[in-house]
């Protein structure tokens, strides 16, 4: 008897009601979408379930963040969960980092439907269709073991495993090569979830999947943001990436070769006519990053220029017609073709003058513009602000993890280039 | 420059100290303290930048005390010069510059300094101990600019404003004082953010029990419904036997009556109500019929009773006619009345206006005069003209008397003055008085002449006696012409020595350099002497010539003064003034009599029109009198009188004309009265009413106008009367033709009842009615019976309930329900209401997005402080960066000086210190000790900061020598505080120094330093004591 089709939903960070970071100044109604983006996203992720009925839906950790204490986040959890259940959907929950099993309990009030598995490596739950059972979810951490792995064999149900990228570190970081647990999976579908972005690794019988946040919270989660819609049957895994997310960020690197104002307008604005928005998309946030020697682009480092730019984009091209788009532009400074590097100065009189490029390859050659500062280092550095009223040890090394080695060496760079790089 | 000799005149304690130099490399002095060495140093600075000006409390000396006077000899571009200066003490003293180059002077002491100031080599060149030790000596701008270079150079100045932005950055994160900046901010609006949300924590809890709450009032609810629902169907039950138990009762009453009511078989249908209705039918027309015979009897006694007089009747005509002309009568009578009175009022005025215009005025002489308007108008006119040839002769007097009043006292007043003037006419006093003037005019001229004349001679006595004080020459000129008479003896003495001894060509050429010399000195003498000799001849030519006109002018006094001695008595000025102001008073005399004149020919020539002017005024009279005379009025000259009886006159005929008319009407009224009441006597003789005399003929006729009035009245009313009567029996007529008929029908109706009265066809009637009632009203409550027993099907009920029925306890039990119903209802509503809160809470509750927008403002702020975080490390990367950047040029992008002091340091110390250096953008030196480590000044022992600042004057030196300033380096005892290993390095660096073509003045008072350079092939000049003869002393 052939094993029936198999289709549900792999959703991870979930985020429900945590504020996305790092955005610009918004309108109200930016601002507005970009609160409620998870609660769309949540709702697109409903409706696809209804619309497609699926036999369950899988959210792989960070659904929530526990510290927030949301109680929106939790009506809006519950209301998807009673919909769902209303059409005999299944969710099956696998707490994460931000939402704990602890979490989980304290919410008691989820309908019948919610399977929350507060530990790893417990006992399956059965998926029943017609009174057999056609699969099973179950949540495990990696093992490079053979004896962890689920038989599946002929007409018996799919195995789906839930588990964290953290806790199956190897797979990404090895890219999968070599590694038994790609080669192998444990079972027909591995969901993953927790803090990675959208990776897939197939193996020679079954697939570890990771859909990447359902938000782009952060400043560098460029891309678009959804969950994906899983179909299994006996010929394998078909996976179809959705986008939820009302809120897009977009990174555009644009390499100068021109200083002229003109030129990078008119590659701004083509690059623009070539973006198209999904048609869930509501926000866009485009990061341009204008990238060159820093001779060429230290110029567009002053806020008139940028505003011109910004200005010079003009009208959204008519794939935006719905969808509000904001810009941020900064310069990324690189060493570019190195400048020949004078002689060090032999105690001439100050009045010689050297060349400002070599000062500038000097600034750029220090140690410290390279990536070099670790978290010590910038302890180090934030130890000034220990003065501060509101600011105490713990603060401070937690702002010392917080803050990017690279965007503060960027931030480096493009300090060096508005000192020393002369225009061209 | 190098300076070859030194010569003092007189300088501080050196008196005619000559000195020679090498022209190059180090030369050392010794002498003891208070040798004068450092009053050697000041000479040589004195001669090139000048003397310092001696103190207040020398001044006062002679000069030859405190005179400062020298000379160097200088080698300076391969010539030699002598700057020689000389000071009386009180200034910087005058420098000459005598030299074999074409430049002289001034020019040629700058060509030599090259720029340098006083400054300068005050602080480099020329340095003792106490120099050597102040930093400050090095800080000047004069100084430092050599020092630290002129500028930073684009690199320098770019690392600075590097360092300076960045430090702007930084104190826009954490604030001018570490506090206050962008980062403070953004820390206290998250904590601000943090408290905010501290206060939504506890949002899921109140959630939780809110629903919680929510569902126990949902259960309470439940159960109070429950409650409700049992006490609503007790009480259907007994509201249901309410209902249902009185129509059982009536049908019951009803079935138990019809059994007692006997049957009545036939009865008239409605007989009562038709036998009521015949007797009351009857009734009515009964009364009708009464009434109207009543009132008939009534009109006749009203008829009998208006009939009155028939006398009256008969003469109503004539009565009529004269009541109707009663109104005319009286306004005749009392029109009478007044033009009586009025007439008498007329007489009485009328005599008393005959009485004032006298007793020849009577009625009749009135009646004759013509009072009209053209009468009147002609008076007036011929008034007029008599009164304007009155006024004109008037006018005319009375100017003719003011003109000659004025005439004779301007007169009298011109006379006057004249006499005070000593008589005669104006013209000849004014011409006394013009002589006069010009002779006070003449006499202050030649006074002011003579004083300014003795002046002058007084200015030119003075210069002349001045101009012969100074006869000799000025004392610069005497001063130049003995030097050239030194300097023409000197090249004569050298001409006859050099003729004698070398060569005779060379003895000549200096034999005519001298004997120029001496002829430019005679020339030059005899230049001033003739300048001085033709000044003097002019003073003298201008002091004669002064005396001399002073002279004449006292002369011309004297002339004036014998003509009139008061002339020089009192004060010029005042008699000038006095006489001027007599002049200007015979010029108004003189204008007043000119007026006089000519108001004195206008009085002829009005007292000549008098004459003409009476004429016409005896004219005018006579045709006035005429015309009073023609109207028959008295004759006056006075116009007013006149015209005052022509008025009184006017008014006595008007008076008499009314008289007259008033006598006619009186007369007419008086006539038509005495016919009227002739005709109203007759008439009251026929109506046999006699008037009785004086009876008033009006209230006659008032009260024959009101007998009229009633008599119309009393016939209209009994015409009425009796159309009334005739119709009031006719009717009652009618009536009794109904009451017949009615009478048989109700006959008919008993005998049909079966009855024979009225009573008892009542009572049968009665037995019929009721019992026809009860059987319809016992339908009626069976069939309510049945409808309150189909209103609850589901309820069953019993006879014996119904028999055992009380209303009263049924009431009870149904009003307790009710309020148990109540208690339950109000318990539901406070139920619903707290439910409806807690609803409302709920909602409030799930929609509150507060907590959300806070999270949001807040994680966007912890981005911000993230940011600013990356963007303060990046501060300190780049701060290190640029401070290698910085470190790395301070210490090889020094200004060249200090490269070389470094050089210098380095021999001074032996090794030990090699590297001078300062901060970027600082005035600061540094040293680089052993290990690489910087020092600062005051970190550096005295005797190596003295070597610094000594390898710092030598580099300076070093470097104002390549940019052309060459000067001689005067050290005073500067190594005293050197070790001694230190001190043979200096000897050698100096004497290094000094070989490179450089002249080094050493000046010590430490034999072993003298020594020390004696022991390197320098050996020091012994400086003399100040009582020893110059001769002998000599340098080398």
């Amino acid at each position: 008897m052939p094993r029936p089709r198999l289709s549900f939903i792999h959703a991870a960070e979930l985020a429900l009601d945590v504020p996305p970071r790092d955005l610009p100044d918004l309108s109200e109604d930016e601002r507005r979408i970009a609160e409620d983006a998870s609660h769309a996203a949540l709702q697109r992720l409903v409706e696809t379930a209804l619309e497609r009925q699926v036999d369950f839906v899988l959210f792989a950790g960070g659904t929530f963040d526990e510290r927030d204490r949301s109680l929106t986040a939790a009506l809006w959890l519950d209301d998807a969960a009673r919909r769902l259940d209303e059409a005999g959907i299944r969710v099956f929950v696998l707490p994460g980092r931000s939402d704990p099993p602890a979490a989980w309990r304290a919410l008691h009030d989820l309908p019948e439907n919610v399977v929350c598995f507060y530990e790893r490596d417990g006992e399956a739950v059965a998926v029943l269709r017609d009174r057999r059972v056609i699969a099973t979810v179950g949540a495990r951490r990696c093992s490079s073991s053979p004896a962890h792995r689920e038989s599946r064999h002929g007409s018996g149900p799919y195995s789906v495993l839930l588990g964290l990228a953290e806790e199956w570190p190897s797979v990404f970081e090895n890219d999968g090569g070599g590694h038994s647990a790609v080669a192998h999976p444990p079972a027909d579908y591995v969901a993953l979830g927790g803090r990675h972005h959208r990776a897939t690794l197939v193996g020679t019988d079954g697939v570890i999947h990771h859909p990447g946040p359902m938000l782009p919270l952060s400043a560098r989660q460029a891309g678009v943001h959804g969950f994906t819609l899983v179909e299994v049957d006996e010929r394998g895994t078909a996976r179809r990436s959705i986008s939820a997310a009302p809120l897009r960020r977009e990174v555009v690197v644009l390499l100068v070769t021109d200083s002229a104002e003109e030129a990078i307008a008119v590659s701004m604005r083509a690059a623009f006519e070539q973006l198209r928005p999904e048609s869930v998309e509501r926000l866009w946030i485009i990061s341009w990053q204008l990238a060159g020697e820093p001779s060429l682009v230290r110029k567009f480092d002053d806020d008139a220029v940028r505003e011109r730019l910004r200005n010079s984009l003009g009208g959204k091209p008519a794939a935006f017609a719905d969808v509000a788009c904001v810009h941020t532009i900064s310069i990324t400074p690189h060493r570019g073709t190195r400048a020949e590097t004078p002689a060090a100065d032999d105690g001439a009189d100050v009045s010689d003058v050297s060349p400002a490029n070599a000062d500038l390859e000097r600034f750029l050659a220090t140690e410290e513009m390279a990536h070099a500062a670790d978290e010590s280092r910038i302890r180090d550095w934030l130890q000034t602000w220990r003065d501060q009223p509101a600011i105490d040890a713990g603060r401070l090394t937690q702002l010392a993890k917080q803050v990017d080695p690279v965007a503060a060496a960027a931030e480096a760079l493009r300090l060096g280039a508005h000192w020393f790089a002369q225009e061209q | 420059m190098k300076i070859t000799d030194i010569h003092i005149d007189r300088f501080g304690v050196w008196n005619d100290l000559h000195l020679e130099l090498r022209s190059s490399g180090l030369s050392t002095f010794y002498g003891p303290n208070e040798a004068g060495k450092t009053t050697l140093l000041k000479f040589i600075r004195g001669v090139l930048f000048g003397f310092a000006p001696a103190p207040e409390h020398s001044r006062s000396e002679p000069a030859q005390s405190t005179g400062q006077l020298g000379a160097l000899t200088i080698e300076h571009g391969g010539r030699l010069c002598e700057i020689r200066r000389a000071s009386d003490g009180r200034g910087r003293g005058l420098v000459t510059v005598a030299g074999d180059g074409a430049a002289a002077g001034d020019d040629l002491l700058a060509d030599t300094l090259q720029g340098a100031d006083e400054a300068l080599y005050e602080k480099v060149f020329a340095v003792g101990l106490a120099e050597l030790q102040e930093l400050a000596t090095l800080e000047g701008d004069a100084v430092a600019k050599h020092i630290y270079g002129l500028s930073l150079g684009p690199r320098g100045r770019r690392l600075l404003a590097i360092g300076e932005d960045l430090d702007r950055r930084r104190k826009r994160i954490v604030g001018d004082d570490g506090r206050s900046g962008r980062l403070a901010r953004l820390l206290a609006r998250d904590a601000e953010l943090a408290a905010k949300l501290n206060e939504f924590e506890s949002q899921g809890e109140d959630h939780r029990r809110l629903v919680d709450e929510t569902a126990q009032w949902e259960e309470l609810i439940a159960e109070l419904r429950s409650r409700q629902t049992g006490y609503h169907s007790q009480l259907r039950g007994h509201v249901y036997l309410e209902r249902v138990h009185p129509p059982w009762r009536q049908v019951r009453q009803y079935e138990d009556e019809l059994e007692r009511i006997p049957v009545v078989e036939t009865f008239p249908e409605r007989g009562l109500e038709r036998l009521n209705k015949l007797d009351e039918e009857l009734d009515s027309l009964s009364r009708c019929r009464d009434t109207l015979r009543a009132e008939a009897q009534n009109f006749r006694r009203q008829i009998e009773a208006l009939r009155g007089d028939m006398k009256l009747a008969t003469e109503r005509s004539a009565v009529e006619g004269l009541v109707a002309q009663r109104q005319w009568f009286g306004e005749t009578r009392a029109r009478s009345v007044a033009n009586e009175q009025r007439l008498t009022e007329v007489s009485a005025t009328l005599a008393g206006q005959l009485e004032c215009l006298g007793g020849e005025w009577t009625a009749e002489r009135l009646d004759k005069i013509d009072a009209g308007p053209a009468v009147q108008a002609r008076m007036v006119d011929v008034a007029r003209r008599y009164r304007a040839a009155l006024s004109r002769r008037k006018r005319l007097r009375r100017r003719c008397e003011r003109i000659g009043g004025v005439c004779r006292k301007s007169a009298a007043a011109i006379r006057a003055k004249l006499e005070a003037t000593g008589g005669g006419t104006i013209e000849e006093a004014r011409a006394v008085l013009g002589r006069r003037l010009s002779e006070l005019d003449e006499f202050r001229t030649l006074n002011a002449r003579a004083d300014a004349l003795k002046q002058e001679a007084s200015d030119a006595r003075r210069e002349l006696f001045k101009s012969d004080e100074h006869t000799g020459l000025p004392r610069w000129v005497s001063g130049v012409l003995a030097a050239f008479v030194v300097v023409g003896a000197a090249f004569a003495v050298t001409g006859l020595v050099a003729g004698a001894t070398s060569s005779v060509l060379a003895g000549l050429a200096y034999l005519f350099i001298g004997a120029t010399c001496g002829i430019s000195a005679w020339a030059l003498k005899g230049h001033f002497a003739d300048q001085g000799r033709l000044r003097h001849e002019s003073l003298e030519d201008r002091l004669r010539t002064a005396e001399t006109e002073l002279r004449h002018t006292h002369h011309a006094i004297e002339r004036l003064a014998q003509g009139d001695a008061e002339l020089v008595s009192g004060d010029i000025a005042e008699k000038l003034q006095a006489c001027a102001e007599q002049l200007a008073e015979f010029d108004r005399l003189e204008r007043r009599y000119r007026r006089m004149q000519a108001r004195r020919r206008r009085w002829h020539n009005l007292r000549k029109q008098l004459p003409d002017v009476q004429r016409q005024l005896v004219e005018q009279r006579g045709q006035w009198c005429g015309l009073l005379a023609q109207l028959g009025l008295p004759e006056t000259p006075r116009v007013d009188e006149a015209f005052a009886t022509w008025c009184r006159v006017a008014e006595a005929v008007e008076t008499r004309r009314e008289q007259s008319a008033l006598s006619d009407k009186v007369r007419e009224d008086r006539r038509r009265l005495a016919d009227f009441a002739r005709r109203i006597d007759e008439t009251a003789r026929r109506l046999e009413r006699p008037l009785k005399e004086p009876e008033d003929r009006t209230a006659v006729l008032d009260g024959w106008a009101a007998e009229l009035e009633r008599l119309e009245a009393a016939r209209a009313q009994v015409r009425s009367l009796r159309r009334d009567e005739k119709e009031r029996r006719r009717e009652a007529r009618q009536y009794d033709r109904q009451i017949d008929r009615l009478e048989t029908e109700r006959s008919a109706l008993l005998v049909r009842g079966g009855a024979s009265g009225r009573e008892e066809f009542e009572q049968r009637s009665q037995w019929h009615s009721r019992r026809r009632d009860c059987l319809e009203l016992l339908e009626l409550v069976r069939d309510e019976l049945e409808t309150a027993a189909r209103t609850e099907p589901d309820l069953a009920i019993v006879e014996e309930d119904l028999l055992a029925f009380d209303a009263e306890a049924n009431a009870e039990s149904m009003a307790a329900i009710n309020l148990e119903l109540e208690d339950l209802e109000r318990e539901l509503h406070e139920a619903h209401e707290t439910l409806g809160s807690l609803k409302q809470r709920l909602r409030e509750l799930e929609s509150d997005r507060r907590a959300s927008r806070l999270r949001f403002e807040r994680a966007q702020v912890q981005s911000k402080l993230c940011r600013l975080a990356e963007q303060w490390c990046a501060a300190c990367a780049a701060g290190d960066a640029v401070d290698r950047l910085r470190s790395a040029y301070e210490r090889t992008c020094q200004p060249a000086t200090l490269a070389t002091a470094s050089r210098y340091l380095d021999g001074l110390t032996g090794g030990r210190y090699r590297n001078v250096w300062c901060p970027l953008g600082e005035r600061a030196l540094r040293v680089d000790g052993p290990g690489g480590r910087a020092l600062t000044v005051a970190e550096l022992s005295n005797g190596t900061r003295e070597q610094l600042f000594l390898a710092v004057r030598l580099a300076v030196v070093e470097r104002l020598a390549e940019q052309g300033v060459e000067l001689p380096m005067v050290l005073d005892d500067v190594l005293v505080n050197f070790d001694q290993r230190r001190t043979e390095a200096a000897v050698e660096t100096l004497l290094a120094f000094a070989e490179q073509g450089r002249q080094v003045l050493f000046f010590t008072c430490h034999l072993h330093l003298a020594h020390l350079f004696e022991s390197r092939g320098h050996a020091a000049v012994w400086l003399p004591s100040h009582g020893e003869a110059l001769e002998g002393r000599r340098a080398g």
